[in-house]
């Protein structure tokens, strides 16, 4: 089961969360030079906002706004919740 | 507000240099243009891209208008949706599908409770309302006069064409009806009238045609769903040159005068000043 | 705010290995004119030859020695490629390139030449992938050489670099050996930048598919005089994907919006006037404000005096209607131009050297009333980068950008306050292409900042109902939406060398 939200587009991410047994981040990104340092803290902050779920979040990017980053993994988590609330 | 630019909650990219383009105000779209499938992800979207938007526009271009049309009092969504918008600064929505006055005093309920749980000024969320079936165009003046949050009245083509089995690009007068009765209800309610989108968008010429025939009706401005169309209803909305010199004669024959106003001879109403001074705001708006 | 005011504090060694001892950049006033861009060439007799090979025979071509290329066939190149690709069959070795630009198939045939060790030196004013990421990662042993169009001829004439052997495709050659770039199947158009080599190579060989009669209706490039050998070869290259590569109308409306708001800059600040001469660069803004400053002209019943330097069918139209009342064309960027070129009174080729090297007597780019210009960044002192990204890649090209700059009255630089997620104004612009000293207005979607050297023209704009920001909150307000991006220090070897008009040294480009 997973969570997935957004785009493989220009000023998008695809972001995709699952279960595992401890949290892991890994981000691709053309751009991780210059903001890697943001994108991290953008995933991690809403980590911590939404619990500390104990999820791998795959972030795929193509220069997505902080913003974006944001909504996709939001909405990524929540699809991910109401899958396994529907078991 | 003669433009309104509709851009879809899905495309980041468009929707962080939408308010740049032109037009007098933007409509973040929720409903017609999102799938079912994508409702929440549109909402989360815009709900966490909202405040960069509105700093960017009000730094940018501080007289365009940011509005939400939320999905329809039908549907699962438009809790979420007014929640969401709001909480993230959201200040004008639009309701599609509106029908009677007991649609605008539901949503008006549910703002109520998000100023207060926010701690935002009471009514200080504004309201458009989309008329797109003969219930809701039959209902116009109850629906303007239902809320002091109401700034805006709609027409919504699509809905009606179907609803009367006509064409959309009709040129017969069926049209003219429901956009004269909303510009009407709308100027007894002292609101905005816009007319409804116009989908051809190849169709430059009937854009124009019809933006013109419903301003002769009384309409102040109408929607667009692509930058092209923007220009070409801004001209269609806009106050003539013939029109802004007339104006400006009014104004300043009436700073010079003590009581009663006269110009060229003739005595000048005060319909006439009232129009004069509206013409000045319209203008005075847009200046950036 | 750290500020790049001060270019002595920008360390540069006093020698470079593989380039040699370095002049620090200062500001410059004015250039004195010389003669260098005289021929010293005594008459020559062109010969025809069966292949390339034989050329490059005949030309005595030794290791060590420098080759020269133009650009003028753009994307459909084929001649690059196959003369390094006999270079490299011969076993020759260690040349150093000296061309006007790289770009499209040339740039994986140079690739390739360099590995071969055909190729271990680079003089051009822009080059492209793949070539750009192996220039980066130090596949060569010397730093590539950037220069200007103008700094190009300059250093050419002056005998900085010498040219033994220029390589140059014609689109057609006559009885006489005359060179043409307006006849032929794949005809390009103006031989701007080829001038300058047959003037002053060693060695010229010229390469043609196709051969024509000289009447008095065609106008040859380059007379037969400068010219040595001649080499048929099936096909100089495809015209028809001449255009392309940084030559596209912008059609996105953010970019029509800058364009527009170029347009209000030029109005306000007087620019636009009758015998008023122009020139913008190639980038798709740049584009459009040609276009709707042709609207405009038509309008207001203006006719400017000369539009220069990379010629468009827009600006053939242009003159066509009277708007121009002459173009100077050192490169044709479609088919109508080069067209032009040939039948037109009002177009006129002009060489690199007369069009940019500063010590020209009749530099076009010193007659400029209004340049338009593209960037990769700016920064905080209205410097430009059109080399490289702010990741530090080499994604673009020196163009004529640092000439015009210098040389026009008006400068306007038209860009997007960011790009995808990358802004475009930075606090430091990772290599300093056009100084900012020569730059007067940066225009963007989101704000308008005039270089605080040009108080006024900030007045007339003010006066004239523009609205300016500073370019520290146009920057700051951009952060506000991309995030300020964390700036990657470069301390490695020096990749590239930026060298001014004149020589000097204005920027280097590490690697990490």
């Amino acid at each position: 089961m997973e969570g997935i939200a957004g785009n493989k587009e220009r000023g998008d991410a695809l972001v995709t969360v699952r279960r595992a047994p401890v949290q892991s981040i890994h981000i691709e990104s053309p751009v991780s030079d210059l903001f890697g340092h943001l994108h991290r803290s953008v995933v991690e902050e809403v980590l911590q906002h939404e619990g500390n779920e104990t999820v791998q979040v795959i972030v795929e990017d193509d220069q997505a706004l902080d913003c974006v980053i944001r909504a996709r993994l939001l909405c990524a988590l929540a699809r991910l919740r109401q899958q396994e609330e529907a078991r | 507000m003669r433009s309104w630019l509709y851009t879809p909650a899905n495309t980041p990219s468009r929707m962080i240099n939408a308010p740049l383009l032109g037009a007098d105000g933007v409509v973040f779209d929720l409903e017609d243009s999102i799938s079912e499938e994508q409702k929440d992800e549109a909402r989360l979207l815009l709900a966490s891209m909202l405040p960069t938007i509105l700093l960017d526009t009000a730094t940018v271009r501080p007289h365009v208008q940011i509005a939400v049309r939320i999905n329809g009092l039908d549907t699962k969504h438009w809790q979420d949706d007014l929640e969401a918008v709001v909480t993230s600064g959201g200040r004008l929505i639009r309701i599609p599908k509106v029908e009677g006055p007991g649609d605008i005093k539901e949503v008006d309920a549910l703002l109520n409770h998000l100023e207060k749980e926010g701690q935002i000024a009471e009514g200080s969320v504004g309201l458009h309302a989309l008329l797109e079936t003969p219930r809701g165009i039959e209902a116009a003046f109850t629906i303007a006069d239902s809320s002091s949050r109401l700034q805006g009245l709609g027409f919504g083509a699509e809905d009606y064409c179907a609803a009367l089995r006509i064409g959309r690009a009709t040129e017969s007068s069926v049209l003219d009806y429901p956009r004269t009765r909303i510009a009407n209800a709308a100027a007894a309610a002292a609101i905005h009238a816009f007319d409804a989108a116009w989908g051809f968008i190849e169709d430059s010429e009937g854009l124009k045609a019809e933006s013109q025939r419903s301003r002769r009706l009384g309409m102040h401005g109408k929607s667009a769903i692509h930058p092209s169309q923007i220009a070409i209803i801004n001209d269609g909305f806009s106050f003539s040159k013939e029109e802004i010199t007339y104006a400006k004669k009014i104004i300043s024959a009436m700073e010079d005068s003590a009581g009663v106003v006269s110009l060229d001879g003739r005595m000048i109403d005060r319909p006439v000043i009232a129009w004069a001074r509206a013409v000045f705001a319209s203008i005075g708006e847009r200046e950036i | 705010m750290p500020r790049r005011t001060d270019y002595r504090k920008l360390k540069i060694p006093s020698n470079i290995a593989g380039y040699g001892p370095t002049v620090a950049w200062k500001e410059v006033d004015h250039y004195e004119p010389t003669e260098f861009h005289l021929s010293k060439r005594t008459q020559k007799h062109p010969q025809k030859v069966a292949s390339i090979q034989e050329a490059i025979e005949r030309s005595h071509l030794k290791d060590g020695m420098r080759i020269s290329f133009h650009h003028h066939l753009r994307m459909g190149d084929l001649v690059v490629a196959k003369v390094l690709e006999v270079l490299t069959a011969m076993g020759i070795k260690d040349l150093t390139l000296c061309v006007s630009s790289v770009m499209g198939p040339a740039c994986s045939a140079v690739l390739d030449a360099i590995k071969a060790k055909t190729v271990s030196a680079i003089e051009t004013t822009g080059l492209k992938e793949p070539l750009s990421s192996a220039i980066s990662e130090g596949i060569l042993d010397t730093p590539v050489v950037f220069r200007s169009h103008g700094g190009r001829a300059r250093a050419i004439e002056m005998g900085q670099t010498p040219i033994d052997v220029a390589f140059l495709a014609a689109s057609a050659i006559d009885e006489e050996g005359n060179l043409y770039g307006t006849l032929g199947k794949n005809l390009f158009g103006s031989m701007g930048y080829a001038q300058v080599d047959a003037l002053h190579a060693q060695t010229v060989v010229a390469i043609t598919d196709a051969f024509v009669e000289k009447t008095d209706q065609t106008f040859p490039s380059i007379s037969g005089e400068f010219v040595d050998w001649i080499v048929t070869v099936p096909a100089i290259g495809d015209a028809s994907l001449m255009s392309g590569g940084s030559l596209s109308l912008s059609k996105s409306p953010t970019n029509q919006l800058i364009a527009s708001l170029a347009i209000e800059v030029l109005v306000a600040s007087g620019a636009i006037k009758r015998g008023f001469n122009y020139q913008s660069g190639s980038g798709g803004v740049s584009l459009l404000v040609s276009t709707m400053l042709g609207s405009y002209l038509k309008e207001q019943g203006i006719a400017g005096g000369f539009a220069s330097g990379g010629i468009t069918a827009a600006l053939v139209e242009m003159a066509q209607q009277r708007l121009f009342e002459r173009l100077w064309d050192v490169q044709s960027f479609d088919a109508q131009s080069a067209r032009s070129l040939a039948i037109n009174a009002f177009h006129h080729e002009m060489d690199a050297s007369m069009y940019a090297n500063p010590y020209h007597p009749n530099c076009i780019a010193h007659q400029l009333d209004v340049m338009i210009l593209s960037a990769t960044e700016v920064d905080l002192s209205f410097n430009i980068n059109s080399v490289s990204g702010t990741n530090g890649r080499i994604i673009g090209a020196l163009g004529g950008a640092p000439d015009t700059a210098w040389g026009s009255k008006l400068v306007v630089v038209v860009i997007p306050s960011f790009r995808n997620r990358i802004p475009t104004i930075h606090p430091q612009v990772n290599l300093v292409c056009t100084p900012g000293c020569d730059v007067d207005v940066v225009v963007t979607e989101r704000g308008i900042a005039v270089n605080p050297r040009r108080q006024d023209l900030m007045k007339r704009l003010q006066d004239g109902g523009i609205s300016l920001s500073s370019i520290e909150d146009l920057m700051n307000h951009t952060f506000q939406i991309t995030g300020r991006p964390n700036y990657p220090q470069r301390e490695g070897p020096i990749r590239a060398i930026v060298e001014s008009r004149d020589g000097a040294v204005l920027d280097l480009l590490r690697g990490k």
